[in-house]
């Protein structure tokens, strides 16, 4: 009767650090969570900024896009009149001196 | 002339890269591939010997291998113009003025000639003078028509000139206003790379203070298994059999919790990875997209040093119309290199990977670490070295109770001033203190 009894309380010890240690256990995991969710958190904000980053950066090479195109449009307008001058010149001097000949 | 337009028979061969005309691959050079939709509407009204001209200048520009297109163009309006093209115009010019004022001086010889025979006719008393005379106003009349004639084509000349001019100054003005541009935009640009690259540090840091906390959880997971097998030893002992202890509800519960624990803190260093992976395509992605227009930045810098010649073609008395013209421009440039940020890969290089070796080493909680840290940069120098601990909790994500060795808070502490950009002489400072304090824990 005394043996068992003392079984029984040896058992109850035992179970109650097994619960201690489930506890201890539980803690650890929800730290663990908590972690996760804050990383999670943080990772997303991380992810964002750097899509608005990437986007506003993307934005600045379109316009330099649009400039670039229209400096093009540009040059091709000053080459092709001054080309048209150059050919015009020898054409127009050769002109005034044949006149009155 | 034949137009240059007959000669686009040419198959478009480079199609992989428009902008880069490689020599053979273009055997016959295609004027509509390289003007802009505005550029060929004026291609088609100008004229033959025009066309001829812009023809010849755009297909020697662009024999060149890999030149861009808007570089190459920049580049016919600096360099082009101011070689060949202007000096054979100029010598030609000269050439005519030279055969006028021949002329002019040959008339005026025999004027002079004729001038000195009435004189000697005069003082004969011989009246064929007067004959002479009306042959002198003949011979001015064909001076003042050729003297005429060099005034118009002087005039024709300088009046190309100036428009040549104005264009120079119109050429400056795009290419000034490009450049401009690109400084305008590319600043901002690399100002946000950097950002970037700092989120990019930010997730370094994280994962290095993740991997102490899980060093950490990781041990006490440890402890507490030990603890658990020392419980089933003694239930064993107890006389209660394997397999009823294997079924127990805490036991069962115990190892779910210790797995999901495994579970999430893996989660978490994958969730890191892909994070990082992901930031570093980002990066790598929208930096190649940059780097033609540095290059091209710098290419225009560089083209548009080049200044336009002279012409050196005679003067008229009278004066130049087009004097000083273009000295109204002072063809400033800023410096050409573009800025970029420069990490210093001492605090990468100097972090150590001891930990593992050494697994007895005594561990503080950041707060510890910190609060030294702190103490010693007051009272050694000034507040401004002082580390705000509550950014650093909140960038590391760890807690004031964490605990780690020394190596691991050098190795972190490093990482964070790396993160927040603190300047390379201050870590330097803060490397000295931390070997200092806590030299003996190491």
């Amino acid at each position: 009767m005394v043996n068992n009894q003392t079984q029984d309380d040896k058992e109850k010890e035992l179970q109650g650090e097994l619960k201690d240690i489930l506890t201890q256990a539980k803690e650890i995991n929800d730290d663990i969570k908590k972690d996760r969710e804050d990383l999670d958190e943080e990772l997303k904000q991380i992810d964002n900024r750097s899509d608005q980053l990437v986007e506003e950066m993307n934005g600045l090479l379109e316009d330099l896009d649009k400039a670039e195109e229209k400096t093009e449009e540009e040059l091709d307008e000053l080459i092709l009149e001054e080309a048209e001058d150059l050919a015009a010149t020898d054409k127009e001097i050769e002109e005034i001196l044949k006149e009155e000949e | 002339m034949t137009s240059p337009e007959v000669k686009k028979s040419t198959v478009d061969k480079g199609k992989e890269n428009p902008d880069a005309v490689k020599p053979g691959i273009f055997p016959e050079f295609r004027i509509d591939k390289i003007l802009t939709q505005s550029g060929r509407s004026l291609f088609d009204k100008i004229s033959d010997s025009g066309k001829a001209v812009v023809h010849s200048l755009y297909e020697g520009a662009y024999k060149s291998p890999g030149i861009n297109r808007l570089v190459g163009k920049m580049e016919i309006a600096y360099n082009q113009f101011r070689g060949d093209k202007y000096e054979k115009k100029a010598a030609k010019f000269k050439n005519k003025l030279d055969g006028v004022d021949i002329k002019i001086n040959a008339f005026q010889q025999a004027k002079e000639n004729l001038a000195g025979v009435i004189k000697d006719l005069k003082q004969q008393n011989i009246p064929a003078a007067t004959a002479l005379e009306l042959k002198i106003k003949d011979i001015e009349k064909q001076i003042n028509k050729l003297a005429n004639k060099r005034d118009r084509i002087q005039t024709k000349f300088e009046e190309k000139e100036s428009r040549r001019n104005l264009r120079i100054n119109k050429r400056d003005q795009i290419a000034n206003r490009l450049i401009e541009y690109y400084e305008n935009k590319l600043e901002p640009f690399e100002r946000k790379l950097e950002d970037l690259r700092k989120e990019q540090d930010h997730i370094d840091l994280l994962m290095m203070a993740t991997e102490v906390k899980h060093k950490n959880r990781e041990a006490t997971l440890e402890k507490l298994q030990k603890k658990l097998d020392f419980t089933i030893e003694n239930y064993k002992r107890l006389g209660m059999s394997e397999r009823k202890i294997r079924k127990d509800e805490a036991v069962k519960a115990f190892n779910e919790q210790i797995a999901n624990a495994r579970k999430e803190m893996q989660l978490e260093n994958k969730k890191l990875q892909l994070a990082k992976d992901k930031l570093d395509t980002k990066i790598a992605k929208v930096d190649a997209k940059a780097n033609p227009y540095r290059d091209r930045r710098e290419e225009f810098v560089r083209v548009t040093k080049v200044r336009p010649i002279e012409f050196n073609v005679p003067g008229r008395e009278k004066g130049q119309p087009h004097e000083g013209k273009e000295e109204i421009k002072t063809h400033e440039r800023k410096e050409s290199e573009v800025k970029k940020t420069e990490f210093t890969p001492k605090v990468a290089e100097k972090i150590e990977t001891t930990f593992e070796e050494e697994e007895e080493k005594e561990k503080f909680p950041v707060a510890a670490y910190l609060a030294t840290l702190n103490d010693y940069l007051l009272k050694n120098y000034d507040k401004t070295y002082v580390i705000n601990k509550k950014d650093y909790y909140a960038q590391t994500q760890l807690s004031r109770y964490d605990k780690m060795e020394v190596s691991d808070f050098r190795r972190i502490f490093l990482q964070y001033a790396k993160f927040k950009r603190i300047p390379a002489q201050k870590v330097d400072l803060y490397e000295k203190a931390i070997d200092k304090l806590f030299e003996k824990n190491k």
